[in-house]
């Protein structure tokens, strides 16, 4: 990650990362606390379910589920792709709000529905945009030293769990669509 | 869980996933729990870390004596969450 955006790695690399740390996150106490409910390909993705709450969902119990895809072609040199998904289809279209949640105020997180401005030219698709997501470097984005995507610190917890902080009041407004 | 005059606080930091457990005295303050949370987790607290509980912010019990934390129900599963900043768009 050198300002030009991230590259993939060797397959067997980017799968035997993304194989190991999703045993690790499934395992995880958070991760059977949030119920996130992991699910690995064999190969180089993770699907998670996040479910939010917004102020004023107490009463009546709601809760908003959303599925999440964690692709790991670069991983763990770098973070995991991260997509809000289509639960039946699993699959994303850019600009399309329907399954993708309104966040405010959360600091330094930013989900775009369409987004133009990647290195890559012509590029236009979803981002959601952080730290810890392989989209942010692949944009016109630098984090400060000690907030960087670190190889062997970070794993795919350290991404999931921003998103689930920010599935909770006051930040979760509800769904984008 | 909690023994004669200790109780039991695990504390995962979420950059990492790591989590530990602090044997604290009922003489400690909250305070102080955070501040052997960091040492067992091996981090260095930073100034916009943010510590919380069920996704409220510790802060305002710094000061309690875990006595009087666990007496009074707050965190009844005391278990914390230290959360560091992440970097955005606005930089």
């Amino acid at each position: 990650m050198n300002g030009q955006g991230t590259a993939p790695v060797a397959r067997e690399l980017a799968r035997a990362a993304a194989a190991r740390d999703f045993v690790r996150l499934r395992a995880h106490p958070e991760c059977i606390r949030y119920t996130w409910e992991p699910e690995y390909d064999g190969d180089a993705l993770v699907t998670v379910h996040l479910r939010a709450r917004a102020p004023g969902y107490e009463v009546s119990q709601r809760v908003d589920r959303y599925v999440v895809t964690l692709s790991c072609e670069s991983y763990d040199v770098s973070p995991p792709e991260v997509k809000f998904v289509d639960p039946t289809t699993r699959t994303y279209t850019a600009g399309a709000t329907a399954y993708l949640p309104r966040i405010e105020g959360f600091p330094n997180l930013g989900i775009h529905t369409s987004f133009n401005n990647f290195y890559q030219v012509g590029r236009v698709d979803q981002l959601v945009c952080f730290s810890f997501t392989r989209g942010y470097y692949d944009s016109a984005h630098t984090p400060n030293a000690d907030e960087r995507w670190t190889q062997g610190r970070h794993w795919l917890f350290s991404t999931i769990k921003v998103l689930q902080r920010a599935f909770q009041p006051p930040y979760y407004r509800g769904p984008l669509g | 869980m909690s023994d004669q005059g200790h109780v039991d606080f695990t504390v995962t930091y979420d950059d990492t996933g790591a989590t530990k457990t602090v044997h604290a005295p009922n003489g400690w303050t909250i305070r102080q729990v955070v501040e052997k949370a960091y040492q067992e987790l091996g981090e260095t607290p930073r100034p916009d870390d943010r510590v919380e509980f069920d996704g409220q912010s510790l802060t305002p019990y710094y000061d309690l004596h875990v006595k009087e934390f666990v007496e009074r129900g707050i965190a009844p599963n005391r278990h914390f969450n230290i959360a560091s900043r992440i970097g955005g768009a606005s930089r």
